[in-house]
């Protein structure tokens, strides 16, 4: 079988939730499994990291980073134009793609894991520094510099929550320990790490299943979009990690991460720095459609992009 | 201040707003509020208290009319449009009345 077992919780999860079942994971479960995942990959990072210079990290992380401002500015006036989305609702939804899915990451990641794919430990950091810049452009396209957008509460919103902390804190403890974390953690974050992953997956399932109406709502513009921008984004995912001299596995999950979409970090910053727009859009194209789309098409396709691209361009 | 002029202010609103607006309703003059999740239905939709986004809150205060209605004036034309929100309030008979 080629889909990772995970993803079978996920699509159990979202027949789940079609079918109206009660099932449901409360909203402490999920904050504790999204925790733990959040920890998981920042360790997981950081252990590697130990044996890597920073020196060696500035470079890769600047390119991927001035690249995944292509994404939002690249959505922005699709939007606009072709879905005739109204300014605010265009910018956040931009800001959603431009930023990244962490549980979209581990999915990629349990992949190549599976297929038995090696991939740059660094590329966890990557996450950190990929999930806020998106937010910023999209509030400058909602606005401009604008006075009355609450710059203040959306940093302390972006820059100190949960995401942002546990991933920077567990990759320096990892870091910092190194082998000895490694030897003493790894029971619990690494060989646990799947199993979980599949009870947050199911609950994930539940929650997509629960935007269907939100999709009637947004209509067919915006389904389409939700499949298309991530497939151009990844394959500018897969040129930027080529050029990089990424690894066959480091450019698949930069693919991955650039084809994702927030649907946690970037809903709760764009109602305190767009409240204009309607979450009921953004949050159903980019939970409701792209999230699927990438667990279940679109990290196979991209790994497929990857080994294709490697295949005719050689490594770089 | 007479007990009979002190109203109960209940505002329930989306989650994302209880950040932003309780230091606005310090600043008009609230001296304190309570806050509980809530669930139920409005004219946004079911909103079932589920993991992400979907959650209400019910911020409760206590304050002496003029306060009440400044903060019903302030939310209602600040708020009202961008965000899914009720406010309303009552008269309360409270015993300390001249501490609100």
């Amino acid at each position: 079988m080629s889909l990772d077992p995970v993803v079978g919780f996920f699509i159990l999860g979202l027949f789940a939730g079609l079918l109206r079942s009660d099932l449901k994971l409360s909203g402490g479960l999920s904050d504790t499994l999204s925790i733990y995942l959040l920890i998981g990959i920042g360790l997981k990072g950081g252990i590697e990291l130990a044996n890597a210079t920073v020196g060696q990290l500035l470079l890769p992380i600047g390119v991927a980073v001035l690249m995944s401002a292509g994404t939002p500015l690249l959505a922005f006036p699709i939007l606009r134009r072709f879905g005739r989305l109204a300014r605010p609702d265009a910018a956040s939804i931009a800001a959603h793609y431009g930023s990244v899915s962490v549980v979209t990451f581990a999915v990629g990641a349990s992949y190549l894991a599976r297929a038995g794919i090696d991939y740059e430990g660094y590329m966890s950091v990557f996450l950190v520094f990929l999930e806020f810049p998106a937010l910023i452009i999209g509030v400058l396209l909602a606005k401009g510099i604008s006075r009355e957008t609450q710059w203040r509460l959306l940093a302390q919103e972006v820059l100190a929550g949960k995401a942002i902390v546990l991933l920077v804190g567990a990759l320096l403890i990892g870091w910092v320990w190194g082998a000895e974390g490694n030897s003493s953690l790894t029971k619990f974050y690494g060989d646990m790490f799947k199993g979980f992953l599949s009870l947050f997956l199911l609950g994930m399932g539940v929650l997509t299943a629960s935007r269907v109406d939100d999709l009637r709502r947004a209509g067919p513009f915006l389904v389409g979009f939700g499949i298309v921008l991530p497939v151009v984004s990844a394959a500018g995912g897969v040129l930027i990690g080529w050029l990089m001299g990424l690894s066959l596995g480091g450019t698949t999950l930069l693919a991955v991460l650039y084809a994702s979409a927030s649907y946690i970090a970037a809903p709760a910053a764009m109602r305190i720095a767009i409240p204009e727009a309607n979450p009921a859009l953004s949050l159903g194209v980019s939970l409701g459609v792209t999230f699927p789309f990438n667990v279940l098409v679109g990290i196979p396709l991209y790994h497929e992009m990857v080994k294709w691209t490697y295949r005719i361009l050689g490594n770089s | 201040m007479s007990e009979n002029r002190t109203k109960l202010v209940v505002l329930i609103c989306e989650e994302a707003l209880e950040n932003i607006v309780v230091s606005e309703l310090l600043a008009a003059g609230a001296k304190g509020y309570t806050v509980c999740d809530a669930r139920g239905r409005g004219n946004r939709g079911v909103r079932d208290a589920r993991w992400l986004l979907s959650s209400n809150v019910r911020i409760e205060m206590l304050c002496n009319e003029p306060v009440a209605s400044h903060i019903l004036d302030m939310v209602e034309t600040k708020y009202s449009a961008n965000y899914g929100l009720v406010i309303y309030m009552v008269d309360a008979k409270v015993n300390r009345g001249g501490e609100f």
